[in-house]
């Protein structure tokens, strides 16, 4: 047998490296992906005191630090057993839709429009931004402006656009002013027309990757992703609803109850665990999230355009898109759904009251909060003592719950592209193209540190390695 | 638009000790009027705030420097071949490249580099970081006078 590795795997967030093992007749046989790096945070955050652990945690990732800023604050307000004030609800929803444009943005415009706006096999030394700012200027520009603007609405609400201070445990830390409120609703046109015009960009380009479509993760699993009561898409708050391959409801639960259904594999050659839906057990218990999930588990996405975006979607791939190619255009039908979400709850004029933070001391020993962030849903489930002093920290990541996901569908593109006599590095690009589409952010999920990405390695029949990529750091 | 044209982008981490002599000093020609923007790392979205001003300055920390000395360094030719395509690390001059690119702009820039002592994890700066701090700001002011 002969082995490929692909490490470090590039345009991702965090490191990996993949194996693909070749058969005598240079077929492949089994592919491994494994992520390696550790950080530690459940670990070393022992014993610092409950409050702490927002800004603490947020530190695991610089693209949605807001994600963990409210998962672990939505723990903390239940560790206060506190209901939070209605206008800081509000408040800590648009700065995840803020959250959710400007890492959209960043997946598709930086890290994939290079594959799929130039190609998968066009040239490795410019398929990147700059390539494709060469190219498209005004795509870039695009690109830059509605990352800006998610940014910016950060910023705005929370006082910093990377690890904001704003969200704090029982609301937020500063009540919104009408001139703030103002500024921001008149950026938002241009930013929703972006995000159109980009959608219907991607649209025209979908004919020419329909092997990739048929080849990327196409495959029954279930899906996860939280929606309101009512059945729409939610992002800060909600219900998590597991969905079946055929697209019957498995299971829909109050977040709190998470570890009656998401079980946790440990893997002997990756640092990233591997959930499954528990009353399936491992591994058939496989299950998506992320944008592709989410809009496979809501019943409608609850605002005008997206919901008309989301029918076409249905219409043109079926009431349950199974393959993760199309995370990409899930990831741009979210994003204008941000924007239409966001424009409500700036709207809505309980979002400027000025009562937007619960205090209380300990009030139970144990809380769970949960949020969906850009790649899927985040768990933080914090136990502590009589003092609020950290005993227990279990932290599920969004990337975490797709490792299984990510595994077989790297598994799917070798073995229909990778063959031992063509490793053409668009080939290969394709294998780390598969993993891109998931947009995963691995320090998120093993809550580890930073530095170059991804690396294949092609291993032969006896254990011999053939060849090794390691575009880029 | 930067304000005269000059633009200070002071980046590195304040939880590394003398990592975060980039900010410090970003925030510190931002109190003397200067456009300076205090980041934990470059990102794409920066080119657009480049391609708008006239001249640039990228100040960062450097273990390799002596504490407390400063190196400046021009960096020339925006359009020039980047090596390292865009992946997680985002260099000066890929930004100089991608305000090129993709907004027509050129600015003058620099790179100067700060030698600090403590790069352990925790908030402050050591004497040598301040001192570092001191002659880069002094630095950028006197080359932007000219």
């Amino acid at each position: 047998m002969r082995k490929i590795n692909i490490e470090p795997i590039t345009r991702i967030e965090g490191h990996a490296r993949i194996t693909i093992h070749l058969g005598d007749d240079g077929n492949v046989e089994r592919t491994q992906f494994h992520v390696t790096q550790v950080r530690g945070f459940e670990k070393f955050t022992e014993g610092r005191p409950y409050y702490e652990m927002p800004a603490i945690t947020a530190r695991i990732c610089g693209i949605c630090p807001v994600s963990h800023l409210l998962a672990s604050a939505k723990a903390c307000d239940a560790i206060m057993a506190v209901r939070i004030p209605p206008a800081a609800a509000l408040l800590r929803e648009a700065i995840h839709c803020g959250q959710m444009v400007q890492s959209h943005a960043l997946s598709f415009f930086h890290l994939s429009a290079p594959d799929l706006l130039l190609g998968m096999d066009s040239d490795p030394a410019k398929r990147n931004v700059l390539g494709l700012a060469e190219k498209h200027p005004d795509i870039v520009r695009d690109g830059i402006a509605l990352r800006k603007f998610g940014q910016k609405v950060i910023e705005r609400l929370a006082g910093e656009r990377i690890h904001p201070p704003g969200i704090v445990p029982g609301g937020v830390a500063t009540p919104l002013d009408l001139a703030t409120r103002d500024e921001i609703l008149k950026d938002l046109p241009e930013a929703r027309t972006i995000a159109r015009r980009t959608l219907d960009l991607f649209k025209c380009i979908l004919e020419g990757f329909e092997t990739e479509i048929a080849t990327f993760g196409k495959m029954p699993t279930m899906y996860a992703g939280m929606v309101s009561n009512a059945g729409d898409l939610r992002l800060y708050d909600g219900r998590i609803r597991f969905k079946n391959a055929d697209g019957s409801v498995a299971a829909e639960i109050d977040p709190a109850e998470y570890a009656s259904y998401i079980g946790e594999a440990s893997l002997s050659d990756s640092y990233l665990k591997a959930p499954y839906f528990k009353p399936v057990g491992y591994p058939a218990g496989i299950y998506r999230v992320g944008p592709l999930a989410r809009l496979n588990t809501a019943d409608r996405c609850g605002t005008p355009d997206a919901d008309a975006e989301l029918r076409e979607f249905r219409q043109r791939f079926g009431p349950m898109v199974d393959s993760s190619f199309h995370f990409h255009y899930a990831r741009l039908i979210e994003a204008i759904y941000c924007l239409e979400r966001l424009q409500i709850l700036l709207e809505t004029p309980a979002i400027l009251d000025r009562h937007v933070r619960a205090r209380a001391e300990v009030n139970a020993a144990e809380g769970i909060g949960v949020a969906e962030a850009p790649r899927g849903i985040l768990i933080h489930h914090y136990k502590v003592d009589e003092n609020g002093g950290m005993k227990w920290a279990n932290l599920i990541i969004a990337t975490g719950h797709n490792n299984l996901a990510i595994s077989r569908s790297i598994e799917q593109v070798a073995k229909h592209f990778v063959k031992a006599d063509r490793l053409e590095e668009g080939i290969l690009n394709r294998v780390s193209a598969v993993v891109r589409a998931y947009d995963p952010c691995l320090s998120c999920s093993t809550h580890a540190n930073g530095g170059p990405a991804l690396r294949i390695e092609l291993v032969g029949p006896q254990g011999e390695k053939l060849d090794e990529v390691a575009s880029g750091s | 638009m930067a304000r005269d044209g000059l633009l200070v982008i002071g980046y590195g981490n304040p939880l590394r000790g003398d990592d975060g002599v980039g900010p410090e000093a970003a925030r510190r020609l931002r109190k003397n009027g200067v456009d300076a923007l205090a980041v934990h790392q470059l990102t794409p979205e920066i080119a657009e705030r480049i391609a708008a001003a006239r001249a640039v300055f990228f100040l960062d920390a450097d273990a390799n420097l002596q504490p407390g000395d400063i190196s400046v360094e021009a960096l020339h030719e925006a359009a020039s071949s980047v090596a390292s395509s865009m992946e997680h690390y985002v260099s000066p001059a890929i930004l100089l490249r991608l305000a090129h690119e993709a907004y027509g702009a050129n600015p003058d820039a620099w790179y100067v580099a700060m030698g600090g002592s403590n790069f352990e994890m925790g908030e402050g700066l050591s004497g040598d970081a301040r001192r570092a701090v001191v002659r880069a700001t002094r630095a950028v002011m006197r080359r932007y006078a000219r």
